[in-house]
């Protein structure tokens, strides 16, 4: 038991601990996000196969929360140099890391599997009006904008900790 | 520029009106609009509308022509990227022969059609016939003398576990005698062959219904299994090469395929311009045509029409009538009238900003890809993808428009000093063992606040450009005071608002301007309303709108976050890709993970980019301005499909 009190104690956990709740959480954003537009997706390509390349487009844009989750995850390991293996951070600055890394983690899991919404009901455009997709797009970018705020906060955040 | 456009009305003949509309037509600058909207009111009565042409015929024609393009398409494996579509001149597309070769042509695919597909079925039967065959082939009695007076031969399938012991028990129970004989196994299907008398056929019959047994009829048949199955199999050879036959048919008449396209494309405008008489009106020699012209065609089509015995007449719109929109502007302006209209065009009576989207758009993208190597794959993809491929006008203003954001791309990726991220030095180090930076301007990684004050000072520009179109249009119109209440006190209040953050006679200048602007807010934004208390408290909540200006500037952070977003993960590409050092593997990997990498990366960091840059100007900047819910200039102009039409040849 004494090894796990310990654990509460070390800096490094914390930071480890940061990378896996930006990585996880966005990543599971967007994974439901891409899901949820694919299903969607699905129907509109098995009555005409040709709308693939609008569809895709559609399905990538809930994708940029995984990525900016994985950016500030890897950032973090490249600034507490994680990468070397050789890692010793006093129990502040793994706290703080961890805590900067909150934003882009939650809001991406949230505003992933919304803008996953959006940009399903938007497949029903393709249907419909294949000519006004660029339409379902914007508003779909409407509701990253929040993830990339996130990001943003996380990104300067992390840049600003003292290793 | 926003085209001004006229009515105009053609008083014609009738024995003309066809080749009027031909010609207006050819022109393509008319939108037919309807004529009660145009003619005066007393005449109206004497007019008739003109009778609605019966265009079923040619819509079968066309459905018939494209059935043939489609199945001539199976047989010709030409599929070219850059292929273009032929020129032709609208003489030798609207010929009549085109039509009537076409329809031979589409009679014989027809019959060819119809010919394989029996084949096709014919053969899928014997293949069949001969797969149940195949089981019985050692069975070398023939099908003939398997039946006498008094005994008779069943060949029957047994599936599950059953076998002819089975059979055997059932029956030597009831006391049949039967003669028993297992042709052929397989798996857990047995081919049993029975003989028995005549006079126990319902006992059998019985016996085989209890244990699930499959009759196999041999009815008709003649001679041995063995000699039916080779004849099966001749039939299928030659009903094979009849098939094959029947497809070097059509492949020949697959030459075919141009006339049939030109046919469809010929049809069509027919349709086309048939179809456009909806909108006459007429009298018994006289047909009306009307419809909104640019003002800059109107010489044009005089000239045109003065080859016929036909009145022409031009009316300008009421002051307050809305007109279809056309939107006129130079080679480097027009590519992002794309943009503009994937939001709405404005009406007709504002103003043309393509400009300004342009170049807003043109910087914004450029700082949110940032990378320079991407830029110039964007400026190579573009430019030529417009020069090189048949895709239609909308399609290649588009491409334009990304290989124009292409030099943007560059120039941002060079200030950033990004090129592929940071491949150069990652190479130099890994394979060559020296290290060699790129120089650059500012550096996003370790001065990212340096790069979010660029954007929203960008962002303060974008949206004082805005506001300043829309005091633009307010003067146009004759608002001056409106411009100045809406807009001018807001400058004051916005700028002198940043300058109480400086000091000495900076600060004095940004309390008096503030105050300035703050109370001419309130005391103006008020104006529309009634009654005294409802001035006064619009003009004080008329401040609250200030937290929207602090929003919309910040929304500009976005270029900051996408930028770092493009360079960071493009260095983590070459990160992964440079692990395996410099042997001859590690510049395998990092070759394969350099292309994989960056393909994804600049697909959707330019996905992004755009997506963005797009937001910026509708929310943001629109809000501001913007006027939209104009129609689109859709003049009645010839729409092919397969060719393209080229002046005569004179």
């Amino acid at each position: 038991m004494e090894t796990f009190a310990t654990l509460f104690t070390n800096g490094n956990f914390y930071a480890y601990l940061g990378v896996a709740v930006a990585v996880v959480l966005a990543g599971m954003g967007s994974a439901k996000g891409v899901g949820i537009v694919g299903e969607a997706a699905s129907g509109v390509l098995s009555e005409d196969p040709d709308k693939f390349g609008q569809c895709l487009v559609l399905q990538a844009l809930p994708g940029t929360q995984g990525i900016y989750g994985f950016l500030i995850g890897f950032i973090i390991m490249l600034n507490t140099g994680m990468l070397g293996g050789d890692v010793q951070l006093p129990v502040g600055t793994g706290a703080a890391i961890l805590v900067a890394s909150l934003p882009v983690g939650i809001v991406g899991l949230v505003s992933g599997i919304h803008q996953g919404r959006v940009s399903a009901s938007g497949v029903k455009v393709i249907a419909k009006r294949p000519d006004q997709v660029s339409k379902p797009m914007v508003s779909a970018a409407l509701v990253e904008t929040y993830a990339i705020l996130a990001f943003l906060i996380s990104m300067l955040l992390i840049f600003n900790i003292k290793i | 520029m926003i085209e001004r456009m006229e009515k105009i009305c053609i008083y014609s003949v009738k024995d003309q009106t066809d080749d009027v509309v031909e010609d207006i037509l050819k022109c393509g600058v008319i939108q037919p609009i309807h004529a009660q909207s145009v003619v005066p009111d007393e005449i109206k009565h004497v007019l008739e509308e003109c009778e609605i042409s019966d265009i079923s015929k040619e819509e079968e024609l066309i459905n018939r022509i494209e059935n043939g393009i489609t199945v001539l398409k199976k047989f010709s494996a030409e599929k070219n990227l850059f292929k273009k579509r032929p020129f032709i001149t609208y003489k030798e597309l609207t010929e009549e022969k085109v039509i009537s070769q076409s329809i031979e042509i589409c009679d014989k695919i027809e019959k060819a059609e119809e010919r394989i597909s029996k084949l096709r079925r014919d053969l899928a039967e014997m293949i069949f016939r001969e797969k149940s065959l195949v089981p019985w082939a050692s069975f070398d009695i023939p099908a003939e003398k398997c039946r006498t007076e008094s005994a008779e031969t069943y060949f029957c399938v047994l599936q599950g576990q059953k076998t002819s012991e089975n059979i055997e028990e059932i029956l030597s129970d009831k006391g049949v005698p039967v003669y028993l004989e297992t042709v052929h196994i397989d798996e857990e299907t047995h081919y049993v062959a029975l003989l028995f008398l005549k006079k126990y056929n319902k006992a059998v019959g019985e016996a085989l219904n209890r244990l699930g047994a499959k009759k196999f009829d041999i009815e008709g048949m003649k001679g041995t299994f063995a000699e039916n199955i080779e004849i099966c199999r001749s039939n299928i050879k030659s009903m094979n090469s009849d098939l094959n036959r029947g497809e070097k048919e059509i492949y020949d008449i697959s030459r075919g395929k141009k006339i049939l396209e030109k046919a469809s494309d010929s049809l069509k405008i027919k349709i086309q311009y048939m179809s456009g008489r909806e909108n006459f009106l007429s009298t018994e020699k006289v047909n009306i045509i009307t419809g909104w012209i640019p003002v800059s065609e109107k010489e044009n089509v005089s000239k045109k029409l003065a080859e016929y015995d036909c009145f022409c007449q031009y009316e300008a719109p009421d002051s307050c009538e809305e007109y279809p929109v056309l939107m006129k502007n130079n080679k480097l302006v027009k590519p992002f009238g794309t943009i503009t209209e994937m939001y709405s065009l404005p009406k007709s009576r504002s103003i043309d900003t393509n400009w300004a989207i342009g170049l807003f758009f043109f910087i914004f993208f450029g700082m949110m890809l940032s990378d320079a190597g991407y830029g110039i794959i964007l400026i190579l993809g573009g430019l030529l993808g417009a020069k090189l491929l048949d895709i239609g006008d909308e399609a290649r203003e588009f491409f334009k428009m990304i290989g124009i954001c292409g030099f943007s791309t560059v120039l941002w990726g060079a200030v950033y000093g990004s090129w592929f991220g940071d491949a150069v030095p990652t190479i130099t180090e890994t394979f060559f063992n020296r290290r060699i930076e790129i120089p650059y301007l500012i550096d996003p990684l370790s001065q990212p606040m340096t790069v979010l004050i660029l954007a929203c000072i960008l962002g303060v520009i974008h949206l004082f450009t805005g506001m300043g179109i829309k005091a633009y249009i307010m003067i146009k119109r004759g608002d001056r005071w409106g411009a100045l209440f809406d807009v001018g006190f807001w400058y004051m209040l916005l700028l002198g608002l940043p300058m109480l953050l400086m000091t000495g006679p900076w600060k004095t200048a940004g309390y008096i301007l503030s105050v300035t602007g703050a109370v001419g807010l309130v005391l103006t934004q008020g104006r529309h309303k009634s009654k005294t208390a409802g001035k006064i408290i619009s003009g004080i909540m008329s401040l609250y709108n200030i937290t929207g200006y602090f929003s919309d500037v910040l929304s500009y952070s976005r270029i900051l976050a996408l930028g770092l977003a493009t360079g960071v993960v493009a260095s983590v590409v070459n990160i992964m890709g440079s692990m395996a050092g410099n042997g001859i593997i590690g510049v395998i990997l990092f070759i394969i993970v350099f292309t994989a990498g960056h393909v994804l990366n600049l697909a959707i960091n330019a996905l992004g980019a755009y997506v963005h840059s797009a937001r910026l100007q509708y929310v943001e900047f629109f809000g501001k301005y913007y006027e939209g819910g104009g129609k689109k200039f859709d003049p009645l102009r010839i729409k092919t499909k397969y060719v393209r039409i080229t002046e005569e040849k004179k």
